[in-house]
């Protein structure tokens, strides 16, 4: 076997770092979806008949509509009758601090890296753990509320801060935008809460986790981020699930609102299960992240890594209303084996002199394949806007994909756009200078990847940076030829 | 009545017309477009995601399927204005299809004729190729036109030859408002190392009248093309075209789509490059003003490796006008080594104007270069001011960089007589848009 075989095949075989479950008592809802199943979620979770009734409605225009087909994906329809849409670990009774929260769950967090010990935080950040369909426990609540921040788990939000909810739920992402935020619309089970209010710039990067444990369970969370005047923050997300065989939903919505001169950054580093070798297992991620800039002079810059997901759907977009409001993507996305990606970003530009910016790397490798589809939409009074675009490919290997799909709609004579696109290999001179330079290919190949994806990684916040640089060259270890 | 998509047909009236016609290969033909029409699932949301169908043709088609006999007086002024008086290139009228031989002046060595006046050998060439090279699978229009085409246009280049003048051809379409009739189908065939320079006009002599021309073209080895499209009809003409180019080894296409004025146009351009080694250059300028909405969608397939194809558009829009680009590369798994280029440049003039452009890109093999680049703006302002500090004056200016704006392609064009025409067209536009302003 040559020496690049054996690297491919060593990479191929490697396992899924987060493979593991742990067996936690868990309160389950039974199998399938119904106004019943939608009832019990509401009444598990203590919610107002309002909150109920917008589930409800959102249920109904679920039954109404078809899965979208328009996506470079193909994979087994999926039965929405056979998912579990509730689960959650059992807990004696609900923490009122992290001391009360069952020491396994700790643990297990732990097992991932994730802290939830206050103390022994190194670095300033706050994290809201989401195991299957609750949050667990978030940290550094006290020191945030002294600010006025609110970061609370979305079913704390909804019994402490009705108001707050019921005016921002859905106003970014209505129930009836597509098919899976419908779905989640009525079935959302948890998520996190975020509110800075006027004049406040968050000291510490806000952190949520989502992890999927238990077995044919949908992950179905709900993020809400309101930003208010002249405010910042900084959001993070992470999240990982058990290997299994069988193929798991992950439906999630994410709706940010920045008012006038407000800035919220929100990156995700997505490393769900992708599947094992031959495809089999791995979960499907079908999301939609939205923003609005409401205000003037307001900004939403979304930065994803993904790694992880079978299959994966997700647009982050901006809706920049404001004038002179700004939204930026920055985006690397690899796949590998069988795993499939169509992500990309929508900015539509509405207020005068918006600026928008689209900076996407794509990498595939195995049989996989990887699309990058995106919508730049100037409308006729958002005078002077500015677009510029760019999403670069890189194949890693000739059984895999890589697809360009950018949509651009110009409808005024004083704004610009501009969109490049490239697809091209890691050049054999490139790793042949590294080589000479006493670097082996595998590393050879880190380095350039990680140059390749630098432009979108050094958006990342410091603590995510390292784990996605790592993330990165561990995925594509020795994958090329 | 049967349904495909959201258009209707009278079936009847459709079967009727497919029982006149005499060749039984090309009955047969007739029939299997008309399978595929009634079968197939055309995505026209997507493919005709931003040309409103709706408002360019009624759901009902009323089918004329008679030709004109005799050509009227006026009409015959109306061709005569149009042609072009060079003795240094061959010419071909045509009528709703039908060569008018009186006017055009083609020597016998060429073989292109209607399909009705085949002899035996172009007949089966005819029967071996037609209809397996379209986009009839993805586009209902081009299944329609294999429907009911009124006449057929058939260009045989033999091997080895050269055809030292280029080729003019001079498409006059005359029915009405929302009848069908005026369907072309042509079929150009080109064997080994041959040569051919064709340059096609497309005239409607009647307002409102809608067409459709769907060409085959087959590259066999070393053969070389260069098609030019020229479409400035002021008629309001709907008119859908479809150019099919299937290119063997070491070939080369070069096609020219030049889009002034129309109601509503639409141009598929699809070139698969089935061998190695070929090379295709698509070019296409778009300079529209009023309501006109220009839809150019190409596609160019890599299947063997080693070829290059490049591809550049540079539109200006004006007016109410809405200009469409989508254009697709796909690079299959065994097409190693391809080099794929695509660029799309516009410039919007004015608040009312559109325009949307995907440029797509698909690649399934990993040792190549593709890149695709799409600009959206204006004039410089800062090049206008500099000209002017010079003591040019504005309207002198805007003209300078319209001009350069389009030069880069319109230096591509190897053909003089077309590079003239195409000035002059432009010069009148550029024209038009200093008096809109």
């Amino acid at each position: 076997m040559s020496e690049e075989s054996k690297i491919i095949k060593e990479f191929t075989s490697k396992e899924y770092e987060h493979g593991w479950s742990v067996n936690f008592d868990a309160d389950e809802a039974p199998i399938g979806i119904n106004d019943d199943i939608i009832k019990f979620i509401s009444k598990k979770k203590n919610e107002p008949s309002w909150l109920l009734k917008w589930r409800l409605e959102a249920f109904k225009t679920f039954k109404k509509m078809d899965e979208p087909n328009w996506a470079n994906l193909e994979y087994p329809k999926v039965d929405y009758q056979k998912i579990k849409y509730y689960s959650a670990p059992k807990q004696k009774k609900s923490p009122k601090s992290l001391k009360d929260v069952d020491p396994e769950l700790i643990k297990t967090f732990n097992r991932l890296g994730i802290s939830l010990n206050e103390q022994k935080k190194l670095t300033g950040v706050a994290v809201d753990a989401v195991i299957d369909s609750v949050s667990i426990a978030t940290t550094f609540k006290d020191k945030l509320s002294e600010l006025g921040i609110i970061f609370c788990s979305f079913s704390e939000a909804v019994k402490e801060h009705p108001k707050l909810v019921k005016k921002y739920l859905g106003t970014v992402v209505p129930r009836n935008d597509n098919y899976f935020a419908a779905l989640n619309s009525a079935v959302f089970t948890d998520g996190s809460f975020c509110y800075i209010p006027k004049g406040i710039r968050c000291p510490m990067e806000l952190s949520t986790y989502f992890r999927i444990n238990a077995a044919n369970t949908g992950q179905f969370e709900r993020t809400l981020i309101i930003a208010e005047d002249s405010s910042y923050v900084s959001y993070l997300e992470g999240c990982t699930a058990p290997m299994r065989d069988e193929n798991q939903l992950h439906a999630a919505v994410v709706e940010i609102f920045a008012a006038k001169n407000a800035e919220v950054k929100y990156s995700t580093v997505q490393n769900w299960y992708p599947g094992d070798e031959n495809g089999k297992g791995g979960i499907y991620n079908f999301v939609t992240k939205r923003g609005i800039c409401f205000g003037n002079n307001s900004k939403i810059s979304w930065t994803q890594v993904e790694t992880g997901s079978a299959v994966t759907w997700k647009y982050p977009s901006c809706i920049l209303k404001g004038d002179h409001s700004v939204g930026e993507f920055y985006s690397v996305a690899v796949t590998n084996n069988y795993q499939q990606a169509d992500t990309g970003s929508k900015m539509i530009h509405i207020g005068k002199n918006s600026k928008s910016k689209i900076i996407s790397k794509g990498i595939s490798a195995g049989f996989s394949q990887n699309s990058y589809r995106g919508q730049v939409k100037i409308m006729k009074r958002a005078k002077n806007s500015r677009n510029f675009s760019q999403c670069d490919s890189l194949l890693l290997g000739n059984k895999c994909g890589a697809h360009t799909f950018p949509y651009i709609d110009v409808e005024n004579k004083s704004s610009l756009v501009e969109h490049e696109a490239t697809t091209s290999k890691i050049g054999e001179d490139q790793i042949f200078y590294c080589l000479q330079r006493g670097i082996d290919e595998e590393n050879a190949i880190a380095l350039i990847v990680n140059g390749y994806a630098k432009e979108v990684l050094k958006q990342l916040p410091m603590e995510f940076s390292v784990e996605a640089q790592k993330l990165l060259s561990l995925t594509l270890e020795g994958s090329v030829g | 009545m049967f349904k495909s998509g959201s258009l209707i047909f009278d079936d009847k009236k459709i079967k009727d017309f497919i029982n006149k016609e005499s060749n039984p290969f090309l009955k047969k033909s007739r029939n299997n477009f008309l399978k595929k029409l009634g079968e197939k699932k055309f995505n026209i949301k997507e493919e005709y995601k931003y040309t409103p169908l709706k408002q360019s043709i009624e759901k009902n088609f009323n089918l004329r399927f008679e030709i004109e006999k005799s050509i009227s007086s006026t009409t015959e002024k109306k061709i005569l204005s149009h042609i072009i008086n060079d003795n240094n290139v061959y010419q071909i009228i045509t009528l709703d299809g039908k060569i008018i031989k009186k006017f055009s002046n083609i020597p016998s060595k060429i073989s292109f004729k209607n399909f009705d006046e085949l002899d035996k050998k172009e007949k089966s060439l005819l029967h071996n190729h037609f209809g397996e090279n379209d986009d009839s699978d993805d586009d209902i229009f081009s299944a329609l036109n294999g429907v009911l085409w009124s006449k057929g246009l058939f260009v045989y280049i033999k091997k080895n030859q050269v055809i030292d003048r280029p080729i003019i051809v001079n498409n006059f379409y005359t029915s009405e408002k929302n009848i069908f009739s005026s369907q072309l189908r042509k079929f150009i065939f080109m064997e080994k190392n041959s040569k051919l320079s064709i340059c096609e006009f497309d005239y409607s002599l009647i307002s409102n009248n809608f067409n459709s021309n769907v060409t085959e073209i087959i590259l066999e080895e070393r053969s070389e093309l260069d098609y030019f499209k020229i479409q400035n009809d002021s008629n309001n003409s709907t008119s859908f075209n479809s150019t099919n180019i299937k290119q063997k080894k070491n070939s080369i296409s070069n096609t020219f789509t030049f889009s002034f004025s129309g109601d509503i146009i639409r141009n598929n351009l699809n070139i698969s490059l089935i061998d190695e080694n070929c090379y295709c250059n698509m070019y296409g300028i778009y300079a529209l003003n009023n309501k006109s909405h220009v839809d150019n969608h190409t596609s160019v397939d890599h299947i063997q490796k080693n070829s290059i194809s490049n591809e550049h558009y540079k539109g200006i829009m004006n007016g109410h006008s809405n200009g469409v680009f989508n254009g697709k590369i796909f690079v299959r798994k065994e097409a190693q080594k391809t080099n794929a280029f695509q660029s799309n440049n516009n410039i919007i003039l004015s608040d009312d104007a559109k325009i949307n452009t995907k440029p797509q890109l698909e690649i399934w093999a990993d040792d190549v270069k593709c890149s695709h680049g799409c600009t959206t703006g204006q004039l410089d302002e800062k090049a206008i001011f500099y000209l002017q500090s010079r003591g040019i004056n504005k309207d002198k200016a805007v003209s300078i960089l319209i001009n350069a704006f389009f030069d880069e392609i319109i230096q591509k064009i190897n053909q003089n007589i077309v590079k003239d025409k195409i000035n002059e067209i432009l010069s009148t536009k550029i024209e038009s848009y200093l008096n809109e302003r």
